[in-house]
């Protein structure tokens, strides 16, 4: 097996490629089928070989005008227009337009037989005359395999496909030559021999009881291409490959920051949001308030003018308008404007894959800037774990290079949910939120953290919110001995705290009346105290006044006249 | 030698060709250009019929490189291709008509 891989000198001419116009399929092989080239689409039974084939020529008219030829050798031209004008292709209209020519070739070997030698140049005279017809640039050979069948001598048979593959080549038509698959090889008669250009397998598998259908580019030369299987589903609008997505990881980003409709939830990243085109997880539990989270961002996303897409796997449309109306949250005006459009349907209804392209789908009808799809783990039910990986990684990718802003919910129940997101998608998602109960004494109450952020610091915090009339809420961080505290402990500390701050305010009233009832003893002390200075000066007055008074009386007698001071003392 | 023809009136390489119409053997050959296998096939076929239905057959040659609808047409995948349309269902048989006996027995097998 040679995979062609281009070399490492960059300015190389491309192979030129004629696109198939099927969504997905030109997204794989990189822009088509090579041009002017033949491809083999090999298959099982029921692949939807025929159908890829037919929907390449209706397209190829359509979409790229290019008129085609449709070679028929099994189902006749008028069974197979039938048969695709459910899907909209009118085979016929086309037909009458001169844009498409049918041949079918009917290979009846009881009508025929050998006699000598032969080649099988009637095919080439009638595929050339279908293409002149129309100017044919696209040709479908519908099986050719079945020649086989009809002649009895291979080896002329082989000589002419190979002759009939060059020749297509010559004639510079895109050519897809269908055949069914072989056992050990990739088709019963060994096509791929001869076909070397472009090989593409289609494959149909049943797992757990769901059929999923996939491709593979096994080989395409000259060019690279995606080599994984892709998934892909028959639409009511033709074939739908999956993914549609950028294999590299180099689309541009946005540096602009949008709200994520929670006012508190905002704060808790630096850069108040989260940035435009990032893809944002809200996992939690049951009833944790993923999907009202959810609505709030697409409701702000509606209220800034952008066209939301918002996938319901849980609820119908109208159930959950009513139920955010009970929140405060109205989507029904968002909804009657058409900014917002609700796509309800049950995970169950569908396999994986069907999902998978109704939502692409919808996302190329309605080009929204925002999408929620709430939840993503419900898909899971319909799909295997790694399935469900694959999916959303293909299809986060195409919302990013989009510049899409996702939010999904994820349910997480116990160990097993966990591990999906853990391995699922959180690696994808650039914004990572819990949701979760916070089960104390007899209530449960709902916290909301940021497990990361991608680009931005954020808080750590554990935050209780509340749903309430007006949306969400969320509260004030109130820490206790224990660490953050929420509901009733959040009232039991609010009260704990009210009674401290009054027993504070007790004792400094209490300290108060202390220190004034000291200064009152104080006062009374320095009373006493001067009291009894007082008494003790007044008895000293008393007892000088007294000598005084004695002095004045002796003086008198012994010399007359008081002339003389009384303190002179006595020569 | 070989003749086109532009639409179903027969042209007849039949020894009367007036009355071609009513020959039992009704034979078509449709052959690709002028191809030594075309020759040789005519070749052989005339052969086999002038010895063996002398005044009973009609042939018409066609190039259907001239005329591709009616390879379209006649359903007409591998070249040269004789159909007999009598007597009997109609029959093709493809290839240069190389062996004389399978020939004879393919054209003579409903009549006998």
């Amino acid at each position: 097996m040679s995979y062609s891989q281009p070399p490492a000198a960059p300015p190389l001419p491309k192979l030129p490629k004629a696109p198939t116009g099927i969504a997905g399929l030109d997204e794989i092989t990189e822009g088509g089928l090579p041009l002017g080239r033949p491809t083999l689409l090999a298959g099982a039974a029921g692949c939807g070989k025929t159908l890829l084939g037919i929907e390449f020529l209706v397209r190829g008219v359509l979409d790229y005008h290019e008129p085609g030829v449709l070679m028929t050798f099994e189902e006749s031209a008028d069974e197979l227009a039938a048969n695709v004008a459910s899907l909209g292709f009118d085979l016929r209209g086309l037909e009458a337009n001169g844009q498409l020519a049918l041949d079918h070739v009917q290979v009846d070997r009881a009508q025929l037989a050998e006699a000598g030698d032969f080649d099988l140049e009637g095919l080439f005279i009638r595929l050339g005359y279908a293409i002149d017809q129309v100017g044919a640039k696209r040709v479908v050979l519908d099986t050719l395999e079945a020649l086989f069948g009809g002649f009895h001598n291979e080896a002329v048979l082989r000589s002419e496909l190979q002759r009939l593959f060059r020749w297509l080549k010559d004639r510079g038509v895109t050519t897809i030559i269908t055949a069914e698959r072989g056992e050990g090889h990739l088709t019963r008669q060994g096509l791929e021999e001869y076909v070397s250009d472009c090989v593409i397998v289609l494959d149909n598998r049943v797992v757990d009881q769901v059929t999923t259908r996939r491709l593979r580019v096994v080989k395409y030369r000259g060019s690279t291409h995606g080599t994984n299987e892709y998934p892909y589903i028959i639409t009511e609008t033709g074939i739908s490959v999956l993914p549609i997505t950028s294999l590299q990881l180099d689309y541009p980003v946005s540096s602009e920051i949008i709200s994520s409709g929670v006012a508190g939830l905002d704060e808790m990243f630096t850069r108040r949001g989260w940035y435009r085109g990032s893809s944002v997880l809200i996992s939690g539990t049951a009833g944790t308030a993923k999907t009202t989270l959810a609505a709030a961002f697409a409701l702000a996303a509606c209220q800034r003018g952008e066209r939301t897409l918002y996938f319901a796997f849980e609820e119908s449309g109208p159930q959950l308008i009513r139920n955010m109306r009970s929140v405060g949250l109205d989507l029904q005006p968002v909804v009657d404007s058409g900014l917002l459009h609700i796509e309800a349907s049950r995970p169950t209804l569908n396999g994986l894959e069907r999902h998978l392209v109704t939502i692409h789908n919808r996302l190329a009808e309605f080009k929204p800037s925002a999408v929620v799809v709430d939840p993503i783990s419900n898909l899971v039910s319909v799909g295997s774990l790694l399935e469900v990986r694959g999916m959303l990684t293909r299809l986060i990718d195409y919302l990013k290079v989009n510049n899409i802003t996702a939010l999904f919910t994820a349910l997480v129940s116990g160990r097993l949910g966990q591990e999906m997101t853990e391995e699922g998608i959180a690696s994808l998602a650039d914004v990572w939120l819990t949701v979760r109960d916070l089960e104390g004494v007899g209530e449960r109450n709902r916290g909301l953290s940021i497990l990361k952020a991608r680009g931005m610091a954020h808080s750590n915090q554990v935050r209780e919110f509340l749903l309430t009339d007006d949306g969400v809420q969320l509260l004030e961080v109130v820490l206790g001995a224990g660490g953050i505290i929420t509901g009733t402990g959040r009232q039991a500390q609010r009260l704990l705290e009210e009674r401290q701050a009054q027993a504070h305010a007790h004792e400094l009233a209490r300290k108060e009346r202390e220190l004034t009832r000291k200064r009152l003893v104080l006062e009374a002390s320095i009373a006493n105290l001067r009291t009894e200075f007082e008494s003790v000066e007044e008895e000293l007055r008393q007892s000088n006044r007294e000598a005084e008074a004695q002095q004045h009386a002796r003086q008198g007698l012994a010399s007359g006249p008081a002339s003389l001071p009384s303190t002179q003392p006595l020569g | 030698m070989m003749r086109n023809r532009r639409d179903d009136t027969t042209t007849t390489l039949a020894a009367t060709p007036a009355a071609a119409n009513s020959q039992p053997w009704q034979l078509c050959l449709y052959v690709a250009g002028p191809s030594d296998r075309a020759t040789r096939a005519l070749a052989n076929l005339r052969g086999c019929c002038e010895q063996h239905l002398a005044g009973r057959y009609a042939l018409e040659v066609v190039d259907v490189q001239a005329f591709p609808e009616v390879a379209r047409r006649e359903q007409l995948l591998a070249l040269p291709a004789l159909v007999q349309r009598g007597p009997g269902r109609r029959k093709c048989l493809v290839g240069d008509l190389s062996n004389p006996e399978q020939l004879l027995r393919s054209l003579t097998a409903e009549a006998a």
